[in-house]
């Protein structure tokens, strides 16, 4: 029969490894960003036409910093679950970005000309990863329990980060 | 204050230092590019991929410039191939190099980009080029001869090698004086616009 403290500890366990992952995607995807000249990224971001003329670059040169916090808050878990909602929230945001320069025919595909690392995605295929992602966030973000987090030793509470993680009394 | 409050406001602090730190030992200190050209004229800069279809779009305001502002801008092309996405763009370097040196840089590169689609994939890339140097008037033996010689291929090697000492990670990229533009939006949106700043004495 299963436990249900089974069954909690597994989903415990999956929200850390979703935090993990979501927080170490976002950290590098602002850094990578944030290390190269701002120009490169906004000539990404017009490629999308939704922002003004002109609107761009203070973009480029902003949206990475919170991409960056925000990766290495949610990894860190530092106010955990509100880092989450936001970067449920940015993904929401990339996949309609993204989801809307297809309906309106605008080719994305780029030829891989703003260099970047790793493998070129197509939309669909990067609208899909964003899914995933975005499962990753919610997943963190409705776990009430917090295990290896800054919160959770902020707040000093049982089973802080730096304590042993509670047992599970048989 | 509460100890939680200490701790919460002392690691948020931490965090931010330690992220910053680590995106300002990142940011490389870029090496300038060049200023004035010959009599005072702007340098314009283009760093660009013969593959790459940005710099095709690219290339109809180059143009656009480079007719509009004649002498006042240097215009200097820098190869820049992204081999890891576009395999035929080396080669097409390589040849931009060798109608360089026959003084027909200018109308070779924009045939290149006119012509984008009919090499690109091609069977016979060489062949093709050196037919292009023919339609432009060049040497087509020494053409053909300059294709195989490495010191074309080594001049490549020091454009790519100049971009990476600048930061670049994507084509086409331009510098007018100072300011780095890339992609073929902000060259249409400020490059006339910074041409002319520069131009100011």
């Amino acid at each position: 029969m299963s436990d249900p403290q089974d069954f909690r500890g597994y989903r415990r366990s999956l929200a850390l490894a979703g935090r993990l992952a979501i927080g170490a995607v976002f950290l590098a995807s602002g850094y990578i960003k944030l290390v190269a000249p701002p120009q490169e990224f906004a000539a990404a971001v017009e490629a999308y036409r939704l922002l003004p003329a002109g609107w761009e670059l203070p973009f480029a040169r902003v949206a990475p910093w919170i991409e960056l916090f925000l990766g290495a808050f949610v990894l860190s878990g530092y106010w955990r679950r509100a880092c989450a909602a936001a970067l449920a929230g940015l993904l929401v945001s990339f996949i309609g970005a993204m989801g809307q320069a297809l309906v309106r025919g605008i080719d994305l595909a780029n030829c891989g000309c703003f260099g970047g690392l790793g493998p070129k995605l197509s939309p669909p295929q990067e609208i899909l990863l964003d899914l995933v992602l975005l499962g990753l966030a919610v997943t963190v973000w409705a776990e009430p329990d917090g295990s290896w987090s800054l919160d959770r030793w902020i707040d000093g509470g049982p089973g802080s980060a730096i304590a042993q993680p509670s047992s599970r009394g048989r | 204050m509460s100890r939680a409050a200490v701790r919460r406001i002392g690691s948020g602090a931490a965090l931010a230092a330690v992220l910053i730190g680590a995106v300002s030992v990142g940011r490389r200190n870029e090496a300038e590019p060049a200023l004035r050209g010959p009599g005072g004229a702007v340098v314009f800069v283009e760093y660009s991929d013969y593959e790459c279809p940005a710099c095709r779009k690219a290339s109809g305001t180059v143009k656009a410039i480079l007719d509009h502002f004649g002498a006042k801008v240097q215009w200097v092309h820098k190869n820049f191939p992204l081999e890891r996405v576009h395999p035929f763009a080396r080669a097409a370097a390589i040849s931009a190099v060798c109608a360089e040196r026959q003084g027909k840089l200018r109308p070779y590169h924009e045939l290149l980009y006119d012509r984008q689609d009919q090499w690109v994939g091609s069977g016979d890339v060489s062949g093709k080029f050196v037919k292009y140097a023919e339609d432009l008037g060049m040497d087509k033996k020494a053409f053909g001869a300059c294709l195989k010689d490495p010191a074309s291929a080594l001049s490549v090697d020091k454009d790519v090698e100049e971009g990476r000492r600048l930061d670049i990670h994507s084509t086409p990229t331009f510098f007018i004086g100072r300011h780095r533009l890339a992609g073929s939006q902000q060259l249409l949106y400020d490059g006339s616009r910074l041409i002319e700043q520069e131009s100011r004495p």
